[in-house]
């Protein structure tokens, strides 16, 4: 719902907006979102994992729920935070709100995997535990691996066959791969197809131009839970799709010589600025003496 | 861990880093369990490159960042061990593995140093393989757990009539070790004298010794006709003790002044333990002796008989004692041999205690430890009786034990160790036959 205005002067203007609806509000913001804002919530997060790693979980807190705010964030990028802000309230001892900044984590993806770098077993008990209470279909195994076997790149007007090798204890009933491409929104399944030996196989039918395709495949089991994944929505394996080659004359920057040349130069630059370049230090810790020089 | 030589690529790359900016690891560490010191080893192309350990007042969760600055001797990557110390007895740790990256942004190490270690995937039944055999197994040699050289790595020695061996693994022992006192069983290893180095204590037929091998490598009696020991902080003054049974009373010596004596009446000590029972961060004392297991708790630099602190049928029992977090509620509960019974004391805190578990063996038990083999951070149980069956029993919800069908000779004595250095634990077996075997991933 959008409030009525009687007269549109600016101000006026700027008064509806600010009375629209949260709903229209959060379309419009995603839609268009704030370039400036949005980078700013990205500087935030990347700030929210350095202090995460440095232990200063308080500091980090602040940092992503600032990110956050910001209205607009890819969902990749809020999966990330929130995954970040529940480990920081674990290791704050803030359960409920770790429960809540990890039940967001799944709202976004229910089978995301966390990343968190110290693998805290306090961490992995709360985040399984409220899987099963969104994704009953969850049955992630990480004993089991599914190995994604991709070519560097496709060709347009090709079909690609992309391999997906089971490691690990149990064998998934199913391999399902989901792919888009730039212009696309939502992810296209295809089942992949078991092979001689053990793996699985699944074709791409062939593009008609060039792409990058973003993709992920999941493995399920007989009862159709999830047991693992390659890649994720959010965190996709990639697959170019390149123009068809022609019989034309090679440029310059197709011979070997220009490019050696080129390396030559840049070497011998960079090898100047390296010697003349005083040396950086790095940061103290807090341990007592901060830094110690190995042998 | 043994030095690994230095490759002419590897020269040739250190050659051409030598100009660049500074290579460098943050190493940030958690030390979750209350501690008096901790310890930090990092080793680099297969030797240790620096030890360091830092103490502190009180016994408050740690936490605090060190930068490694890599120099000519490293190569690429950097392994670091930290170790939490409370009373000499290491009671967390973790190891880690970092490549060096650039001064302006190096990589972070997270070390969350803890009692115990949990395993990605936990086996229904643990694996059983042969590791190796040991020649000469005398009937009453002793299996020990020790991380000599702090890689992370748990070398296990058996040791008893006829001398030591280091059986699994390779640290700062030698493969055939002296512990100072002939026909010796180094039944534990501490820090004694704060150096972060493990030094060495055990019973011999002449009674109890200490050895430190850290630069003396001096031996220190301890005790006449000892026939149990343990360590901790029991004078309450941060020097590290030794408690002693012996047929008479538990005798409390401190490891740096062997003359600073002190002594419990218990008539027929068998068997001593030290564990904070109530949670004080104090050390209490378990003492099984012929009138039954009993509780000292410490109290102003002294011990305090509490009686009523285990159910009637645990403080009847008298046999060996052990400790461990059962039921992972992060207190201690103890673990009683009575006979071919085993009882399970689960602590509700505040020095209360009730009868959770029950388990029968074949025969009466000679040994007793707890550890955590299936890596879910409950610790599980293990006995070896007079006629050498090993029981092993897992513990459940509400330190309840279950026993697992293990197919093993007969057995002279176990031990929980981490052999693979992964930070979960295995359980290593001798057997008379003198198979040495591994149980667990």
């Amino acid at each position: 719902m959008i409030a009525s205005c009687p007269r549109p002067t600016a101000a006026v203007l700027v008064g509806c907006l600010a009375l629209a609806s949260p709903v229209a509000r959060g379309q419009s913001d995603r839609a268009e979102p704030p370039r400036g804002l949005v980078a700013e919530a990205r500087r935030q997060i990347a700030e929210g994992r350095r202090l995460y790693a440095e232990l200063d979980f308080a500091a980090a807190v602040d940092a992503l729920r600032r990110a956050l705010s910001v209205p607009g964030l890819a969902e990749a990028e809020r999966l990330e935070a929130y995954e970040l802000l529940g480990s920081a309230y674990v290791a704050l001892d803030q359960e409920a709100q770790a429960r809540e900044a990890f039940l967001a984590m799944l709202a976004i993806d229910p089978y995301h995997v966390v990343r968190e770098p110290s693998g805290s077993p306090k961490i992995t008990r709360l985040v399984e535990q409220l899987r099963r209470q969104v994704a009953p279909d969850a049955a992630l195994d990480p004993d089991v691996v599914l190995r994604p076997r991709l070519p560097r790149r496709a060709r347009e007007g090709h079909d690609v066959l992309v391999r997906f090798e089971v490691v690990g204890p149990r064998r998934p009933a199913s391999v399902r791969l989901w792919l888009r491409g730039v212009e696309e929104m939502h992810y296209a399944r295809i089942d992949a197809e078991p092979d001689e030996t053990g793996a699985f196989v699944a074709r791409i039918p062939s593009r008609r131009a060039p792409d990058e395709l973003e993709l992920y495949a999941e493995a399920r089991d007989e009862a159709g839970r999830l047991l693992t994944r390659a890649g994720e929505p959010y965190a996709p394996l990639s697959l170019r799709i390149v123009p068809s080659t022609r019989d034309e004359p090679a440029t310059p920057f197709q011979r070997w010589w220009f490019w050696a040349a080129i390396a030559g130069v840049l070497g011998a630059g960079a090898a100047a600025v390296v010697l003349a370049s005083p040396r950086e230090r790095a940061a103290a810790g807090d341990l007592p003496p901060g830094r110690v020089q190995l042998p | 861990m043994r030095p690994r030589a230095t490759l002419p690529t590897r020269m040739l790359a250190l050659v051409l880093l030598a100009g660049c900016d500074e290579r460098a690891v943050t190493v940030a560490v958690v030390l979750e369990e209350p501690s008096e010191r901790l310890c930090l080893e990092a080793f680099g192309a297969g030797r240790r490159v620096h030890r360091q350990g830092w103490s502190q007042e009180g016994r408050a969760p740690m936490s605090g960042r060190l930068t490694l600055v890599a120099g000519d001797e490293v190569d690429e990557t950097v392994r670091v061990t930290v170790r939490g110390f409370d009373g000499g007895r290491i009671v967390a740790s973790a190891t880690g593995e970092s490549r060096f990256g650039p001064a302006a942004d190096p990589p972070a190490l997270l070390l969350h140093a803890r009692r115990c270690a949990r395993r990605a995937r936990r086996t229904e039944y643990p694996v059983v393989r042969d590791w190796l055999a040991v020649s000469n197994v005398a009937a009453d040699a002793r299996l020990l757990a020790i991380d000599t050289d702090g890689d992370g790595d748990d070398e296990v020695l058996v040791s008893g009539a006829g001398g030591g061996t280091v059986v699994l693994g390779e640290g700062r022992l030698p493969r055939n070790f002296d512990a100072g006192v002939p026909d010796a069983r180094a039944t534990v290893a501490f820090d004694a004298d704060g150096d972060c180095a493990l030094d060495l204590a055990g019973l011999s037929p002449e009674g109890g010794f200490v050895q430190v091998r850290s630069e003396s490598n001096d031996v220190r009696r301890v005790g006449l006709g000892a026939r149990s020991l343990a360590v901790g902080d029991l004078l309450g003054d941060g020097r590290v003790s030794v408690a002693l049974a012996t047929p008479s009373a538990v005798v409390i010596v401190a490891v740096d002044a062997p003359t600073d004596v002190y002594a419990l009446r218990a008539d027929d000590a068998t068997h001593v333990g030290v564990t904070d029972l109530d949670g004080d961060l104090q050390a209490d004392l378990v003492i099984s002796a012929a009138t039954g297991t009993s509780a000292w708790r410490a109290s102003g630099g002294t011990f305090v008989a509490h009686a009523a602190t285990f159910p009637e049928a645990v403080a009847a029992a008298r046999g060996p004692v052990s400790f461990g977090d059962l039921d992972a509620d992060g207190r201690v509960d103890v673990v009683v041999a009575d006979a071919r019974l085993v009882r399970v004391a689960r602590s509700v805190g505040a020095m209360g205690y009730v009868e959770a578990s029950v388990v029968t063996l074949s025969r009466p038990a000679i040994h007793l430890r707890v550890g955590d083999v299936d890596g879910d951070c409950q610790d599980d149980v293990v006995a070896v009786d007079e006629g050498g069956t090993l029981a092993l029993f897992r513990a459940g919800a509400g330190a309840t034990l279950t026993r697992v069908l293990l197919s093993l000779g007969l057995a002279v004595d176990a031990v929980f160790a981490d052999v693979d250095g992964d930070g979960p634990r295995e359980l290593v077996v001798l057997e008379r036959s003198g198979a040495v075997r591994v149980v667990g991933s």
